[in-house]
C-alpha cells in the first residue's frame, strides 16, 4: 500500500507539483496520467526516492521513504521512463547485478531470474549484451529489473513503450497477473491501455490531481449518466415515443430519421443489461431492425481531454 | 556496496577503458624499467617514484566515467531506489579503481622478480615506494570520483581531474608563485624588508605543504612517516565524503 | 486594506518558497563538509607538527638519514645554547637523484635528522657563494681555509673555529671496482662519523697534538691530518733544520713517507723521546725514489725495538692476495694479536718494503706483526729498467708492519708500516679517507693516544644500498631483451586481449 500526502515539489520558482495526494491499494493497479509536464514521472521519482519532495510525505507499506529508506525502498520495483540499462554487461549479468543491490539471497538468484525472465518473456536473449538488443527487447529487461526482488510494489513509467502488439498483449496480461498480489502503479500515454488494466485512475495535470476514480465513474461523473446511440430501420418519431416509455432512461433525441433513423437514449444511471433487453425486446416487437446499439459514454480519451482542457 | 564494485570493476575489464589505462601503464612502467636496466643499476624506488606522474593521465581516465556515465545513462536511478546508502556507492566505486591500480601494478611486481633474478636488489625503500604509491592512488582517484559526480559529459569529468590533479602536483611551485606574489605586493605597501621575507616564507610554506609529493618522497629511502599516510588517507576520506554529498544534492536538487 | 496592500501581500507570501527540508539539508551538507574539513586540517597539523618527530621511522638499511644514539647523546650533552652552525657552500638542490647532487644524497637527509634531533643546538644552511661572497668573510675572516675554492663543500663552524668537509669524504670507496673499472663506485656511508667527529672536535678542541716531521722528500700529508684532525689530534709540522728537536707538547711524532734517511741527531732525538715514553708512527715504501736507500740511521732507531726496514720490496705471489694480478699491489693480513682491532681483516698494500727483525733489539721491547703477506710471498728489486728482479731465496710469510712497545715504567710506542697506503695522499685521495685502511690507523692511534678514546666516537660505516646488477645480466643484450618484453610484448598481449574480449562480448 502506498499513501501519498500533500506532495509539493519546487524547481526554483516554478512548482511542479502543487500537492498531491492518493493512496494506492494493495492488489490494485492504479493508472497514472497527465499531460507531458504535468508531473507525472516527478511524483514517481519522488515515490520511489530518486528525487525528494519539497513538503509532503510518502508511506511506503507503512515506511516513511525519508525515516525509513532502506525498508521502504525494498519493497519498491521502479521502471522510469527510461529503462536504467548497463549496456556493456548481458542480461544474465546485469540482473544478477540487481539482485545484489536488492538483497536477494545468492542461492535463490539463478532461480529468481530465470523466473522474471520467462514473466516477460526474454528467456531467449538472457546471454546477449544489452547493447545489442532491439527496443522491445530492452524495454523489457526494464520491466525484468523491476521485478528482481519480488517487490509488492510496482511503479512501471510507460512499460509498454517500445513494444509490437503482441509483446503488448503480454505485458498488460503481466501487470494483470501481477495485481492479484501486487500494488501496481502504471503511467502511459495509450488511454486505451489505462482503461483496460487500470482499476483506478488518476489524472494529473499541471501538478494538481485533476481526477481520481475508476475508469468508468469518470466517465460517469462528467456526464452524470449514460448515453446510448441506437441505430435502426423504422419511423424515429414513433421509437422515440415507445423509448422513452422504456424505465430509467430520461431522454430521446433524434438524431437522423428517415430510412436509417438515429436517435440517442440518455438514461438516469449507467445503462445496465436490464435496460437494454427492454429497447432491443421493444424494438423487435416493433419490427424495427437494429442496425448499430452502442454506448455514447465519453472514452478515457475524451475524459482526459475535457478535463485538461483549461 | 560489494555489488557496485564487483560491477565497476569487472566493467573495466568489458569496455576498452581498463585495456587502455594497463597498456599505458605497461608501456610506460616498461619504459622507466628498460633505462634502469640499461644503466645496470636498476632502483625500483626510483621506478615507482617515476611513475607516480602517470597519475594525471591514468586517474582521468579509469575516473572519468564512473558518475558521469551513470548520470547520462539514467542508470544512476538505481543507486537512490535500491536499499544501501550512497555513501557506499561512491565507496564500491573507489574501491574498483583501486583495484585496477592494483592489477596495473602487477607490472611492477614483475619487474621486481626480474631484478631479482638478475642478481639484483629490491630494497625496503621498494616497498615503501609501493605503499606510497597505493595512498597517492587513494589521494587522486578521490579527486577524480570528484570530478566526474560533477557533470555528466565523461570528457569534462576526465579535463577537470586532470586538472585538479595536475595543479595538486604543482602546488610546491603554486606556493613559490604566490608567496613571491605576496612579497612583491607588501614591497609596493612599503613593508620592510624582514616581514615581507618572513610573510613571503610563511605563504610559500603554508601552500607547499599540501604538496603530496614533497610529503612522501622519503618514502623511497625507506623512511616511513606517518604524517605523509594520514595526509592522503585523510584528504582521501574527505574527497569521498563530497562527492557522496554531491551526489545526494541531485536528489534535492531544485533545478 | 486597499486593493494595492492586498496584492503586494499576496505577492510576498508567494515568493517566498516553501523549502524548508532543502533547505535545512542544504545547510547541514554543507555545515558537515566544513566540518569534516576542519576535522581533517586538524589532525593532519596534530599528526604532523605535533607527532610528526616520533611517528617518522627509519627503516632504511642501517639507518642511512638518521643519526645514532652516540651522536644524539653527544649533541645533548652540549650546553643548550651552544650553536654549531653547519653551512653548505651551495644552493640546497631540488633533487638529490641526480648525477651532481647524487653525492649528498646521503648527507643532506642526514644533516636534518641532526637538526631535527639537536633541539636547536645544530643548524644547517645552504648558501650559494656567488650570491653571497660575504659568507666567507663571516666563516673564515683570516682566510686559512681558502673556502672560495670549496663550493660545494659543508663547513662546520663553532665558535670562531671552522672545518671543512668535502662530501666525497664522506663516502668509503669499493677498491676493486676502483682497479677493475677506474671508476668510483661508493658502497659505504661515512657521513655520520665525519660530521659527528668533527663537531667533537670543535667543541672539545683537541686533545692531542701529533707533529708531522718534514724536509726528508716526503710527500704531502694532507689526508693524514684530516684524519688526525678528525680524531681531536691537532696537527703542525717539524722541519728537519739543524736543532732538531721534539717539542714538549708533542704526543705523537710521524715520520710519513721519507726517501731519505733520517739524521743523526734526529735519531739521538727520537730515540730519547720514545724511550721517555713518547709514540711514533714510521712509514715507508719501496719505490723508484727511494730504492737505493737503506735507511741507515732510521734502522738504528727501530733495531732497538726489533723492527728492521729491508732494502727490497715484498712480491706477493699468492693470486689470492695479488689484486688486479700484480706483486706489488695486494692485500695483507691483520696480525693475529690485532684481529680485533678493525672490523675488516686484509688490507691494501702497495709497493711495501719487509719488515725484519734486527740482531740486538732493547730487552724490554714487545714487537707485534701488524700486517703480514701470504706465505707465497717472495722478495724482489727494482732492475736497471725498473722491473723486478727477485731478490734471495726466501718464500713465506713477510711483515710489512710491526707495532713495538717498550715494558719498561715509562712504555714508548712504535708503529711501522712498510708501506704508505696507511698514511700517503696518494692513496686517499683515491679511497678517501674512510677507506678501511684508515680504519686501521685510527684504531691504532686511538690505541697509542688514549686520551683521544673520550673525544672520538667511532659510528661505523653505514652500508650503502648497491642496486647494482649481476655482471652475468648487465649487459646490451639483456636490456635490449627488456626492453622487447616489457615495451612491446606485454603491451601488445594486453591490447590483444582487450581486442579479442572486447569482439567476443561485442557479439554476444
Amino acid at each position: 500500500m502506498i499513501e501519498i500526502k500533500n506532495l509539493v515539489k519546487h524547481y526554483g520558482d516554478k512548482q511542479a507539483l502543487k500537492g498531491i495526494s492518493f493512496t494506492v491499494k494493495d492488489n490494485e493497479v492504479l493508472g497514472f496520467l497527465g499531460p507531458n509536464g504535468a508531473g507525472k514521472s516527478t511524483t514517481m521519482n519522488i515515490i520511489t526516492g530518486y528525487l525528494s519532495s519539497t513538503s509532503g510525505m510518502v508511506k511506503i507499506n507503512g515506511h516513511d521513504i525519508l525515516e525509513q529508506p532502506d525498508l521502504a525502498k525494498k519493497d519498491i520495483g521502479y521502471l522510469p521512463e527510461q529503462p536504467p540499462l548497463y549496456l556493456d554487461m548481458t542480461v544474465e549479468e546485469y540482473l544478477t547485478f540487481m539482485c545484489e543491490l536488492k538483497g536477494v539471497a545468492k542461492k535463490d538468484r539463478k532461480e529468481h531470474i530465470e523466473t522474471i525472465a520467462k514473466m516477460v518473456g526474454i528467456e531467449a536473449v538472457t546471454g546477449r549484451l544489452i547493447g545489442n538488443l532491439s527496443k522491445g527487447y530492452k524495454q523489457r529487461v526494464g520491466i525484468a529489473q523491476a521485478l528482481v526482488g519480488d517487490p509488492p510494489i510496482l511503479i512501471l513509467d510507460e512499460p509498454t513503450v517500445g513494444l509490437d502488439p503482441n509483446q503488448i498483449i503480454g505485458i498488460r496480461k503481466l501487470i494483470k497477473d501481477l495485481s492479484k498480489n501486487h500494488s501496481v502503479i502504471v503511467s502511459s500515454h495509450i488511454l486505451s491501455e489505462i482503461q483496460e488494466i487500470a482499476d483506478r485512475v488518476v489524472i494529473i495535470h499541471k501538478g494538481k490531481i485533476a481526477a481520481i476514480d475508476t475508469v468508468k465513474d469518470l466517465s460517469q461523473r462528467l456526464t452524470g449518466s449514460t448515453k446510448l446511440l441506437l441505430s435502426f430501420k423504422g419511423p424515429a418519431k414513433d421509437a422515440v415515443n415507445r423509448l422513452t416509455m422504456i424505465q430509467g432512461i430520461t431522454d430521446v433525441t433524434i438524431r437522423n430519421s428517415g430510412n436509417l433513423s438515429e436517435v440517442e437514449i440518455t438514461t438516469a444511471k449507467v445503462a445496465g443489461d436490464e435496460i437494454r433487453a427492454a429497447i432491443f425486446f421493444m424494438m423487435a416487437k416493433s419490427g424495427w431492425p437494429i442496425l448499430e446499439f452502442r454506448s455514447l459514454d465519453p472514452t478515457l480519451e475524451e475524459v482526459f481531454l475535457s478535463i485538461t482542457a483549461g | 556496496m560489494y555489488a557496485i564494485f564487483k560491477r565497476e570493476f569487472l566493467s573495466y575489464f568489458r569496455t576498452p577503458v581498463g585495456y587502455v589505462a594497463m597498456a599505458i601503464f605497461t608501456f610506460i612502467s616498461g619504459f622507466i624499467f628498460y633505462t634502469l636496466f640499461s644503466r645496470g643499476i636498476v632502483s625500483i624506488s626510483e621506478e615507482i617514484i617515476s611513475l607516480r606522474s602517470l597519475f594525471v593521465v591514468i586517474v582521468p581516465i579509469i575516473t572519468m566515467g564512473m558518475f558521469a556515465e551513470d548520470r547520462k545513462r539514467g542508470t544512476d536511478v538505481l543507486y537512490f531506489t535500491t536499499p544501501g546508502d550512497l555513501f557506499s556507492v561512491v565507496c564500491g566505486k573507489f574501491f574498483a579503481a583501486i583495484a585496477l591500480c592494483l592489477v596495473m601494478f602487477i607490472n611492477v611486481f614483475i619487474h621486481m622478480i626480474v631484478v631479482s633474478l638478475c642478481g639484483g636488489r629490491v630494497g625496503i625503500g621498494a616497498w615503501g615506494s609501493v605503499i606510497v604509491f597505493f595512498f597517492l592512488a587513494a589521494l587522486f582517484i578521490s579527486i577524480g570520483l570528484l570530478a566526474s559526480v560533477l557533470t555528466d559529459n565523461q570528457i569534462i569529468s576526465a579535463i577537470v581531474s586532470f586538472l585538479l590533479i595536475l595543479v595538486t602536483q604543482l602546488i610546491s611551485a603554486i606556493g613559490a608563485y604566490f608567496g613571491t606574489a605576496a612579497s612583491t605586493l607588501m614591497s609596493y605597501m612599503g613593508m620592510n624588508v624582514s616581514s615581507r621575507n618572513n610573510a613571503q616564507k610563511s605563504i610559500t610554506n603554508a601552500i607547499s605543504w599540501f604538496d603530496p609529493f614533497a610529503k612522501t618522497s622519503d618514502f623511497g629511502d625507506g623512511i616511513f612517516s606517518v604524517s605523509a599516510l594520514v595526509f592522503c588517507i585523510s584528504f582521501a576520506i574527505f574527497f569521498l565524503y563530497l562527492t557522496f554529498r554531491i551526489l545526494e544534492k541531485k536528489r534535492w536538487s531544485q533545478k | 486594506m486597499s486593493k494595492f496592500e492586498k496584492i503586494t501581500i499576496n505577492n510576498i507570501s508567494k515568493k517566498k518558497p516553501r523549502n524548508e527540508r532543502a533547505h535545512q539539508l542544504k545547510i547541514y551538507s554543507i555545515g558537515s563538509v566544513l566540518v569534516l574539513l576542519a576535522i581533517v586540517l586538524l589532525i593532519n597539523i596534530l599528526v604532523d607538527k605535533v607527532f610528526g618527530k616520533s611517528l617518522t621511522f627509519d627503516f632504511s638499511l642501517e639507518r642511512s638519514y638518521s643519526i645514532s644514539t652516540e651522536t644524539e647523546k653527544f649533541l645533548k650533552s652540549l650546553p643548550s645554547d651552544s650553536k654549531i652552525r653547519i653551512v653548505g657552500l651551495f644552493e640546497r638542490p631540488e633533487s638529490l637523484t641526480q648525477q651532481d647532487t647524487q653525492k649528498y644524497f646521503y648527507i643532506i637527509p642526514l644533516l636534518d635528522d641532526y637538526v631535527k634531533k639537536s633541539g636547536g643546538r645544530v643548524t644547517v644552511e645552504y648558501v650559494d657563494i656567488q650570491k653571497k661572497p660575504g659568507i666567507i668573510a663571516e666563516l673564515d675572516p683570516n682566510g686559512s681555509y681558502s673556502l672560495s675554492k670549496k663550493t660545494g663543500s659543508f663547513v662546520v663552524y663553532y665558535n670562531g673555529r671552522l672545518d671543512v668537509i668535502d662530501p666525497l669524504d664522506c663516502y668509503t670507496i669499493d677498491a676493486e671496482y676502483l682497479e677493475t673499472y677506474d671508476q668510483y663506485m661508493a658502497n659505504g656511508n661515512n657521513a655520520e662519523y665525519t660530521f659527528t667527529n668533527s663537531m667533537m672536535s670543535l667543541v672539545n678542541g683537541f686533545s692531542n697534538k701529533a707533529y708531522l716531521i718534514t724536509g726528508l722528500k716526503e710527500d704531502t700529508s694532507v689526508s693524514l691530518k684530516k684524519i688526525l684532525n678528525s680524531m681531536g689530534v691537532e696537527t703542525a709540522e717539524l722541519s728537519v733544520t739543524s736543532g732538531f728537536k721534539v717539542p714538549d707538547d708533542c704526543d705523537l711524532i710521524i715520520l710519513n713517507g721519507p726517501d731519505s734517511d733520517i739524521t743523526e741527531s734526529m735519531y739521538v732525538e727520537l730515540q730519547s723521546y720514545i724511550s721517555k715514553g713518547g709514540r711514533m708512527i714510521v712509514s715507508v715504501e719501496y719505490s723508484a725514489e727511494n730504492a737505493s736507500e737503506s735507511f741507515k740511521n732510521l734502522n738504528r732507531l727501530l733495531n732497538e725495538y726489533n723492527i728492521n726496514i729491508e732494502q727490497c720490496m715484498v712480491a706477493e705471489n699468492d693470486p689470492n692476495y695479488q689484486l688486479n694480478k700484480l706483486i706489488n699491489d695486494s692485500l695483507a693480513d691483520i696480525g693475529p694479536a690485532f684481529t680485533d682491532m678493525t672490523t675488516s681483516k686484509q688490507f691494501h698494500i702497495t709497493l711495501a718494503r719487509p719488515l725484519g727483525t734486527s740482531s740486538a733489539p732493547k730487552a724490554e721491547a714487545i714487537t707485534t706483526p701488524v700486517l703480514t703477506t701470504s706465505s707465497s710471498a717472495t722478495k724482489s728489486v727494482a732492475g736497471d729498467n725498473n722491473q723486478a728482479l727477485p731478490y734471495g731465496e726466501d718464500t713465506g710469510v713477510f711483515n710489512v708492519g710491526m707495532y713495538a712497545i717498550t715494558d719498561s715504567e715509562k712504555s714508548g710506542q712504535l708503529l711501522v708500516f712498510g708501506t704508505l697506503n696507511f698514511t700517503a695522499d696518494v692513496y686517499y685521495s683515491d679511497f678517501t679517507v674512510t677507506d678501511k685502511n684508515a680504519d686501521l690507523l685510527k684504531a691504532f692511534v686511538r690505541m697509542m693516544l688514549p686520551k683521544t678514546a673520550s673525544y672520538n666516537v667511532n659510528i661505523p660505516v653505514k652500508k650503502i644500498e648497491n642496486y647494482m646488477l649481476g655482471e652475468k645480466y648487465a649487459t646490451t643484450s639483456m636490456s635490449t631483451v627488456m626492453m622487447v618484453v616489457f615495451m612491446m610484448v606485454l603491451p601488445i598481449i594486453l591490447s590483444t586481449i582487450a581486442v579479442i574480449v572486447y569482439n567476443k562480448r561485442k557479439n554476444l
